[in-house]
């Protein structure tokens, strides 16, 4: 039970941050966490118009929807993309053995989960193209929950500091004492509802 | 349903650190003072004002959603099928849960593309007032400014804080001011007007043709 | 139908629909407000001093209104005409009327007879933002430091004031009740708003102390 790694992806797929959140999280270089970044928002845009099933309440449904989007009826193409970008961090992590992807997300498709033997994999993307990563071991619970605190963290931390632009790198020293403090209370006690 | 839109506008108000409302004021009215003193074309500063509205926009709507999404306020709020719903999250919930204010929304034109915000106060312009038609004692800047002064959109951030964070969730629109106290009219209404719907930039170079 | 009749001047200073005094907005309002002015300042401004300076003078006319707001909504007849009274008036009217509490303390410089602090544990303005390092000393309270000076300015007595950030003891501070704002940890630093009179106020305070 433990946080791995948090990463941040803007709308354009740049890496906008990446943290360590804990002890047991492997080393990894800048150059890996750039194509991490990348590959991942790549994989999930390939997931979203690979799935087979666009909820309802989606935003490319309702109204909205006006371009055609193809169906993929199997989710094997989904399948070997994610294994191909779980390699890319595969050898970085405890040997694992592939588990399951879910594709099917809340409002927005995509990729909402990966899961393998040595590591979750889950991600938040908000209706305003960010995706918000999160790793940790087998058995920690309350990533959801965590994933939510920190977009709000960067509503409030990153978003109103004047000298944090758009898009860029995220160096606001305020948002990243306020995720590990989070990390830290949702480590012993779980975090606190707002 | 609208009401469980202004719930969850006066839930999120509710939960939201306050400043005072004064301080605020003034410390707009600093902005616009340092525009007009450094732009002097009304119609420039209220480009300019426009501008930081979107920078603002840009940045308030990731602040609506999340912490809406954190409150468990659900997809009524986050998830906007249509334009009368996108109109009613960002007067219902986005003015009240900033401002404190309860804003109106209406006007839907016939095609649904358009549609008006009304406010009966306005927390920009506290202690503002504009000189007035046939106010000989206005003191006129060199610009000529009496006549210049009431072309002044002193609320024009709202117009670019709408824009701005529309676009952040690929709506296209275009706002005005068409009412407007300081000059008069008994509210204030921010016409909104849809002018495309854009599409994600990253799944395209995935979609088959 | 329009208000032009009701000059403004006459208007009550709350406004109709029952906003009056102590009416608030979020501080996520204020917030992107003032980052949008820092912005536009350090476009301008060639240093960190000069962005500073600027961000005081904006300060500084918002203090003066705030002080004729002040005094007149607490009736003052008396003007204060002494350095410590307009030190309390700040320390607490002000900062209660500006920021909902007063100052976290008042003390005067041990090494400089002209030299008192104001400290402020939760100083609004610098609330989420991040100063960068090449940014150095900067403090983004340099707008309330303008403030101040405007107030005391108004009241009679002209002094510079400046923001400084400083470090936080352990211990030092314990705010009751937890962290005001939900999520980001207690601050690691204060603001500390250093007030130097100018001269001739120094010598009328002691004047009128004989």
């Amino acid at each position: 039970m433990g946080f791995l790694h948090l990463f941040i992806v803007n709308k354009s797929g740049g890496l906008i941050l990446h943290r360590s959140l804990g002890p047991t999280a492997p080393k990894i270089g800048t150059n890996e966490w750039l194509r991490i970044g990348s590959t991942f928002h790549s994989l999930h845009a390939i997931a979203a118009e690979a799935s087979p099933v666009k909820l309802p309440g989606n935003k490319n449904s309702g109204e909205w929807a006006h371009t055609n989007i193809a169906r993929v009826t199997s989710t094997t193409f989904v399948r070997t993309c994610v294994l191909s970008f779980l390699s890319t961090i595969l050898f970085l992590l405890p040997p694992w053995h592939f588990g399951f992807v879910s594709t099917i997300a809340g409002a927005d498709d995509g990729i909402e989960q990966i899961e393998g033997g040595g590591v979750i994999l889950r991600c938040l993307q908000t209706r305003t193209g960010i995706k918000f990563v999160l790793t940790a071991e087998p058995g920690t619970s309350g990533l959801d929950a965590v994933l939510r605190e920190i977009y709000v963290l960067y509503s409030d931390c990153a978003l109103k500091d004047p000298f944090y632009e758009l898009e860029m790198p995220i160096r606001c020293e305020l948002f990243t004492n306020a995720v590990d403090n989070l990390i830290d209370q949702a480590m012993s006690g779980g975090v606190m509802p707002r | 349903m609208a009401s469980s839109k202004a719930q969850a506008g006066q839930t999120l108000w509710a939960k939201m650190p306050k400043a005072n409302a004064e301080l605020f004021a003034l410390t707009y009215g600093s902005l616009v003072t340092e525009l007009v003193r450094d732009y002097e074309d009304p119609i420039e500063v209220n480009a300019q004002l426009e501008r930081i509205g979107h920078s603002i926009g840009v940045r308030c709507v990731d602040e609506l959603l999340s912490k809406a999404d954190s409150s468990n306020l659900g997809s009524a709020v986050t998830q906007c099928g249509n334009l009368r719903d996108t109109a009613e999250v960002v007067s219902k919930v986005g003015f009240r849960m900033f401002l404190g204010i309860q804003a109106e929304v209406g006007g839907y034109s016939q095609d649904q593309r358009s549609f008006s915000i009304y406010l009966q106060e306005n927390p920009l312009s506290t202690f503002v007032e504009l000189p007035t038609i046939g106010d000989e004692q206005s003191s006129s800047s060199p610009s000529g400014g009496l006549d210049d002064l009431r072309k002044l959109k002193y609320s024009n951030l709202y117009c670019g804080v709408i824009r701005g964070a529309l676009e952040m969730v690929n709506l296209k629109v275009e706002c005005t001011i068409v009412r407007d106290t300081l000059k008069g009219d008994e509210l204030n209404e921010i016409r909104v007007e849809l002018k495309e719907v854009l599409s994600d930039g990253a799944g395209d170079d995935y979609k088959e043709e | 139908m329009s208000r032009s009749s009701t000059n403004i001047l006459d208007r009550p200073l709350g406004r109709p629909g029952g906003r009056a005094e102590g009416s608030v907005v979020s501080l996520s309002a204020f917030a992107y407000i003032y980052s949008e002015l820092v912005q536009y300042h350090q476009q301008r401004a060639a240093s960190i001093s000069e962005l500073e300076r600027r961000l005081e003078s904006a300060g500084y006319v918002v203090g003066l209104k705030v002080l004729e707001m002040i005094a007149y909504r607490a009736k003052e007849t008396k003007r204060e005409t002494r350095l410590m009274s307009i030190l309390h008036f700040v320390s607490s009217s002000v900062w209660k009327s500006l920021f909902g509490k007063a100052a976290d303390s008042l003390e005067r410089s041990i090494d400089h007879a002209d030299e008192y602090m104001i400290i402020d544990y939760e100083p609004i303005a610098s609330t989420f933002v991040s100063v960068p390092p090449d940014l150095g000393q900067l403090s983004a309270d340099a707008y309330v430091s303008g403030i101040v000076a405007g107030v005391l300015d108004g009241a009679g007595f002209s002094a510079r004031v400046t923001a400084h950030s400083v470090q936080v003891e352990e211990g030092e501070y314990t705010k009751q009740g937890g962290n005001s704002i939900p999520g980001i940890p207690p601050r690691k630093d204060k603001a500390v708003f250093l007030v130097k009179f100018s001269p001739e106020v120094l010598s009328r305070d002691a004047a009128l102390e004989r």
